[in-house]
């Protein structure tokens, strides 16, 4: 069974006044979490041998 | 695997050269003769050996150039959807629930807090570092102005103000008029009409209308510091911030 994430009204409500007290720690924060959780996609990919889009 | 290269190179061209050598050795070749079949042995298998590890650095070179591509744009993706728009649109959320008979300072501030999120969003997703974002709002008064109304970024409040009448002015109205974006790759190569050189700090900017289809509020800009601080690839993300202002501001 799926599990249900976290993400409702309340989170956004925190995220946000998180965003609008200080930006840029805010974006600065969210760029490396997002370049972290990419990076292990991408060599989740890899590992997994999945093929480029369009590539047989 | 890097620990076996690194061994089996020298190890393969020491073998073919070692080869070449007891050829030379089991042929009687002496003095110049065995000293140039040898250094020419040594010569060719270290090219034989020498130009397929070169091609294979390249294309490892280029796979973790890839992975970094990958890495890039997925990174994007998540901090404009999850980072940006989605904390934007649950504002715009609690500005729409807002009864029309009971909105007045909430509202006001809502909207306050709406253009902060999307000035800052602007200058921080897009990539290159020092980036500023300016939104300059539209004047009731006559004649029609877009004056200077929030920045984020570089710490450079923008000084320009967009009068109806002049070159540029009447070239940014007409812009936000026709709902059309601007992009300048760069302002020393291509600037748009009336524009003074000088005086500006950024080389290269974008600038998309805070609209929506029946009332105008503005434009939103990006600016650069550097050519190639912005692409064409990052308009799409400003224009849909600068409609996502209009649709938070059109209460």
């Amino acid at each position: 069974m799926a599990e249900p994430r976290s993400n409702g009204d309340d989170v956004q409500r925190a995220r946000l006044a998180r965003l609008l007290h200080d930006p840029a720690t805010y974006f600065a924060d969210a760029r490396r979490q997002a370049h972290e959780q990419a990076r292990r996609l991408v060599e989740a990919r890899l590992d997994a041998g999945v093929p480029s889009p369009g590539r047989p | 695997m890097e620990r076996f290269r690194a061994v089996a190179r020298p190890v393969a061209v020491s073998a073919a050269t070692a080869a070449w050598v007891l050829g030379a050795v089991l042929n009687n070749l002496s003095g110049w003769s065995f000293t140039l079949t040898a250094a020419t042995g040594a010569a060719l298998t270290a090219l034989a050996v020498g130009l397929p590890l070169h091609a294979e650095r390249r294309a490892r070179e280029r796979a973790r150039s890839a992975e970094q591509i990958a890495e890039d744009a997925g990174a994007r993706i998540q901090l404009v959807l999850n980072d940006a728009l989605e904390p934007l649109t649950y504002l715009i959320g609690r500005i729409t629930d807002q009864r029309r008979w009971t909105r007045g300072r909430e509202v006001v501030e809502l909207q306050g807090q709406a253009k902060a999120v999307v000035l800052s969003a602007a200058a921080e997703v897009l990539g290159a570092d020092r980036l500023r974002s300016c939104f300059f709002a539209v004047t009731d008064e006559r004649p029609v102005r877009l004056v200077p109304a929030g920045f984020h970024g570089r710490a450079e409040a923008p000084r320009t103000t967009f009068e109806a009448g002049t070159e540029l002015g009447d070239h940014a109205l007409d812009m936000l008029a026709r709902r059309e974006d601007l992009f300048c790759a760069d302002v020393r190569a291509a600037s748009p009409p009336g524009w003074e050189p000088g005086g500006h700090a950024y080389r290269t900017f974008v600038a998309v209308p805070v609209a929506t289809e029946s009332r105008q509020f503005g434009i939103l800009t990006v600016d650069g510091l550097q050519v190639g601080d912005l692409t064409d690839a990052d308009v799409a993300a400003v224009r849909v911030l600068g409609r996502l202002l209009a649709v938070a501001l059109n209460t």
